[in-house]
């Protein structure tokens, strides 16, 4: 199982993530300053750094500058602050991901697996033996042959309307749809005045592959022109 | 100030009782005036007699009154000089012109001791005809008359020798030029004009003419010429009046008397006419009779028809004691009887004035038929008399009336200007005029009123003794007067209590319009100075340079051209000011004009435009930085608090996991997760809140089609909406309606719109989602959304209110939401240039946000 190290000046926090993530399976390292932290990942072999950006001695974002120097190992970001400026901050210097507090217990044990997920497979698997009918953005991966959607390895069942939706934003990566679009694509027929149905089938997809239907990480809305997957 | 009580039918009540009040006051005094005076034509030497009549006088009956005795002692008094003028006129009852006087007798007939011895006769119709005519004296030196004297004695003689007893002589006589075949007397001393006489004639001028005459003529008989009479006629006999005297001093004695005899026999002339005309008539209800002796035989003087000469006194007694009211003196037999208020002193006087007629034997009786049987003076008086009488009651009515028209004067002083039902001082038309114009109004009106009823009444009263229109007069003259009066005086009232009496003077208003005049020319002398005083040198310079000297006209070309470029340049920079203020009204506060090159009020306004410039932008600087540092604040204590919450949410999310098996403890953790989710919440709003409102936040705005943005939300809420039963029903257009907007941000507003119609709509019922283009001609239209819904809750806050951090519409906060959800949509839609608007009827409740239309 992989080690993953929690690193917050409150002793609860990190308890209760250590809890959590120990009812995953994990095995857990607690860190209470930055300088602990730099020390832990030099003595041991974490696969996974939660940290907090205000903290005692060494502070978050210093600490990960200076651990991406040597280490490549996903940092999940866990702060009070919530501004956009410092989410771009954080994922700029290196971390991987990044969530505010006070979070959602099952959305932090997601966001790890995620990454863990795509840590170790983008360092053990190749690219080659991939086939043409299979498309991936990200941790989701549609196998058009099988029909199999998956999310960070984990199937999703969607319905062949949400399906076809999905396969076509994935298909076209960055582009983005406009529901009338959508409707034509996937109905095939012209679309008489739009409502609200494709709206309802995005939210479903949402609900299904997203960790947090509200931050979606693939399926993205464009308030007032559309929808789209990012390119990853 | 008090509410005046006093209506306008009161007000005009009084007016008009006292105009008539004071007329009735005028009225009696006129007429107390007019009875007083009983004026009536005069037998006292032909002139008008006035009776006074005492008004407070409370006697009734005229025969008891003043007016009656005095006009029955006046009576006496003449009818007694009458019958001394018939006895010198008259022979035998008639008048007798053939009559002779001898002037001396005649003369001195007021002495005592009667003057017997016989001097120079004239007859009485000469005299008198003398006396009409006028005597005339010619002047001669002493000594010539004296020879005059000599020659008239000698031809006196020489016609006694030969003419005597023929013939009378000629009463005329032809007067001469020299006067030498005249008969010539001197009278008196006239006028000395030699220079050693210059003190005699002085002291002579002084003195009483007759008795220095002869002392004059003695001492300087030389110098003195003496006045002769002309004789235009002669005496009895036909004889010069010359040669009845010896000496010069004597003629000048019978001169004197001859001139007194003919003037008293002119007077008493006259008077026997005038007399005879009153007293010696029938009809008359006076009745008289006095007898008298003369020259040993008794004459009666009476106007009793029916008597003649010798009617016993018995009878005259009996007569005149049946009369009304009587008389009866008779000094002889101590008699005086009478029933008048007449004293027998005041008869004594009359009496006594003609002692020299009247021997003690003389009896008088008068009396006055009450019954007055014939329109006489006795009867005219009486009815003037019995008009008036009694007098005193006009006198009280006069003074009732005068005391009620001073009240109501008092009363009209006291109301005037006092409207009824309201307070302050009501003017009229004329209160407003000039001070003075009104003034001038009011004392021509009055005086003009007043002298013409005074003229016109006096006139009347004296003039034409119109009693009747006398009265006329004062009572309308006293109307108009009385009118005008009060008219003026309640408008002077009303000017004082107005304040305006002072500030209406035209000359008041004239001098405080200089004086502002002069106080703004001074208060502004600085302007004055700087713009007119070489504005005035200007033009002087140019019209004595062009128009003194003909060499001139270029140095003034040079003036006007400089003055011309100082005004270019004074202008160029006043430009630069407005551009600089232009720049700081636009929002551009670091704009700062150049003051380098700037002079005068230029520069003073320029650094002062920089200042206000520098000022604004401080004060903007300082509330940007407090706004920042208020967000700053806030977001840092969301910051301390969200970590504990972290901890709590999570651990109350670990009790959750455990098997609880106690129901109560599952329900109390159902409501700290709750309550601690929606903590979360609030920090984060508030957090939102405070940068949304300090600007603390970067748009990302982009063309978007708010259709596609409605069926998405729509899409987002549905299940939510179908949880309460909501239906939504959408009137939107189907082509694309596109707006300027960022993306994210606008979600965020129509996301809490709907958040709230999903907490706070009734449920079961319907949502209307609308958008309406409102395009305009030039291509700038609208675009409106309205979201409306029916209230669960009535609203109980204002609508202006709901927009307001931390309001909402159920005030018990007991449902979740932190209460800055339409406050956050309400900033977010004004940061992307929208408009907000809430509306509230009852239980809708409509949201309207308006936005540019993109083309």
């Amino acid at each position: 199982m992989a080690n993953i190290l929690v690193c917050d000046d409150d002793k609860a926090i990190v308890e209760a993530i250590e809890i959590y993530l120990m009812q995953e399976g994990y095995r857990v390292f607690k860190a209470y300053d930055g300088i602990a932290a730099m020390h832990l990942l030099d003595t041991e072999e974490i696969h996974l750094l939660i940290m907090d950006v205000m903290m005692p001695k060494l502070d978050g974002i210093h600490a990960t500058l200076q651990i991406r120097e040597k280490h490549s190992i996903p940092i999940i970001i866990l702060s009070a602050k919530s501004e956009d400026a410092d989410k771009i901050l954080g994922l700029n210097i290196g971390a991987d991901d990044y969530v505010t507090k006070p979070f959602n217990p099952l959305e932090l044990t997601a966001r790890v697996k995620s990454q863990l997920r795509r840590y170790t497979k983008l360092g053990s698997i190749g690219s080659g033996e991939e086939a043409d009918q299979v498309y991936r953005s990200g941790g989701l991966v549609m196998n058009d042959v099988t029909k199999e959607v998956t999310v960070d390895d984990e199937p999703v069942k969607l319905t062949p309307i949400e399906y076809n939706i999905l396969l076509l934003l994935v298909k076209n990566q960055g582009k983005v749809f406009s529901i009338s679009q959508i409707y034509e694509n996937i109905w095939n027929e012209e679309a008489i005045g739009a409502d609200n149905t494709v709206a309802v089938h995005i939210r479903h997809i949402r609900e299904k592959i997203e960790i947090n239907p509200k931050e979606p990480r693939y399926l993205k809305v464009v308030w007032g022109v559309g929808y789209k997957v990012d390119k990853q | 100030m008090k509410v005046s009580k006093y209506g306008r039918s009161v007000k005009i009540t009084a007016v008009i009782l006292q105009i008539l009040s004071t007329t009735v006051c005028a009225v009696c005094i006129g007429i107390v005036s007019c009875n007083a005076v009983i004026s009536i034509p005069g037998i006292k030497n032909t002139i008008r007699r006035n009776y006074y009549v005492n008004p407070f006088s409370r006697v009734v009956s005229f025969e008891e009154s003043d007016v009656f005795n005095e006009l029955v002692y006046d009576s006496l008094g003449d009818v007694v000089r009458y019958c001394v003028i018939r006895d010198q006129l008259e022979t035998d009852g008639r008048l007798d012109e053939t009559k002779e006087i001898d002037i001396e007798q005649y003369a001195r007939h007021f002495e005592e001791v009667p003057v017997t011895e016989t001097s120079v006769c004239y007859r009485l119709g000469d005299l008198v005809q003398w006396g009409q005519g006028g005597i005339s004296f010619a002047e001669y030196p002493y000594a010539e008359v004296a020879e005059m004297i000599d020659e008239a004695k000698k031809a006196d003689a020489a016609d006694t020798d030969t003419d005597a007893g023929v013939e009378t002589p000629p009463r005329f006589i032809e007067w001469a030029e020299d006067g030498s075949s005249a008969v010539i007397e001197e009278y008196r001393l006239y006028h000395v004009e030699t220079a050693e006489n210059v003190s005699v004639t002085a002291d002579i001028s002084e003195k009483a003419a007759e008795s220095t005459a002869a002392e004059t003529v003695e001492e300087t008989a030389e110098e003195i010429y003496i006045q002769v009479p002309v004789e235009r006629y002669l005496p009895v006999g036909g004889r010069s009046l010359l040669s009845g005297v010896d000496t010069v001093e004597e003629l000048v004695e019978m001169t004197g008397y001859l001139q007194e005899t003919v003037q008293m026999l002119q007077d008493n002339y006259s008077l026997y006419r005038v007399y005879r005309e009153y007293y010696d008539r029938a009809d008359t209800n006076f009745r008289y009779c006095i007898i008298k002796e003369n020259n040993g035989v008794e004459h009666m003087y009476t106007n009793v028809p029916e008597w003649t000469e010798g009617v016993s006194r018995e009878v005259i007694n009996t007569y005149f004691a049946s009369m009304g009211r009587y008389l009866c003196f008779s000094p002889a037999d101590f008699t005086f009887e009478t029933d008048t208020i007449i004293r027998e002193e005041q008869v004594r006087e009359i009496w006594n004035d003609y002692r020299y007629a009247f021997r003690e034997d003389a009896s008088v009786w008068i009396g006055v038929d009450t019954s007055y049987g014939f329109q006489d003076t006795f009867a005219t008086v009486r009815q003037s008399y019995q008009i008036m009488a009694p007098g005193y009651l006009f006198v009280l009515i006069g003074l009732f009336s005068g005391i009620v028209s001073l009240v109501l004067f008092g009363f009209l002083t006291y109301v005037s200007g006092k409207k009824q039902g309201t307070e302050g001082i009501t003017l009229i038309w004329f209160d407003r005029w000039f001070t003075e114009i009104a003034m001038t109004v009011a004392a021509v009106v009055v005086t003009t009123l007043f002298m013409v009823t005074g003229i016109a009444v006096s006139e009347f009263f004296w003039g034409a003794l119109d009693r009747a229109r006398t009265l006329e007069t004062l009572a309308v003259g006293t109307v108009l007067t009385c009118s005008a009066v009060l008219f003026f005086w309640c408008s002077l009232i009303r000017r004082v209590r107005a304040h305006t009496f002072w500030n209406n003077f035209l000359i008041f208003r004239i001098l405080l319009k200089c004086r502002n005049l002069l106080m703004r020319i001074y208060d502004d002398s600085r302007n004055v100075v700087r713009v007119w005083v070489p504005y005035l040198l200007f033009v002087g310079v140019n019209v004595l340079l062009i128009g003194g000297i003909t060499d001139g006209v270029v140095p003034a070309l040079a003036l006007d051209i400089l003055v011309g470029i100082f005004l270019y340049r004074s202008n160029h920079v006043r430009r630069r000011i407005l551009e600089g203020i232009g720049n700081i009204r636009d929002g551009n506060l670091d704009y700062q004009i150049d003051v380098e090159k700037m002079h005068g009020d230029n520069r003073i306004l320029a650094e002062a435009v920089n200042t206000i410039g520098n000022g604004i932008r401080q004060a903007v600087e300082t509330s940007v930085k407090d706004e920042r540092l208020k967000a700053d604040l806030i977001t840092n204590v969301s910051h301390d608090i969200k970590t504990p919450l972290t901890s709590i949410i999570n651990y109350v999310d670990l009790i959750k996991r455990e098997p609880v098996e106690n129901e109560k403890i599952r329900g109390y953790l159902e409501v700290l997760d709750n309550k601690s989710q929606r903590l979360k919440q609030l920090t984060e709003d508030l957090v939102e809140v405070s940068k949304i409102s300090s600007g603390n936040i970067v748009l990302q705005c982009d063309k978007l089609d708010l259709i596609e943005l409605m069926h998405q939300a729509m899409g987002e809420f549905s299940e939510k909406f179908e949880e309460r039963g909501l239906q939504t029903v959408a009137a939107m257009a189907e082509k694309p309606v596109l707006i300027y907007a960022d993306s994210r941000r606008i979600w965020r507003v129509i996301e809490n719109l709907f958040n709230n119609v999903y907490k706070y709509a009734l449920e079961h019922t319907r949502v209307y989602v609308e958008i309406k283009e409102l395009p305009k001609e030039d291509g700038t239209g609208q675009v409106r959304l309205s979201i409306k819904n029916i209230s669960e809750q009535p609203l109980r806050v204002g609508v202006e209110d709901l927009t307001e951090r931390f309001i909402r519409g159920d005030v018990s906060r007991s449902t979740e939401g932190s209460g800055l959800g339409l406050s956050i949509a309400k900033n977010l839609t004004e940061l992307q240039k929208g408009k907000f608007e809430i509306v509230s009827d009852g239980d809708l409740f409509k949201v309207v946000i308006t936005f540019p239309l993109m083309t």
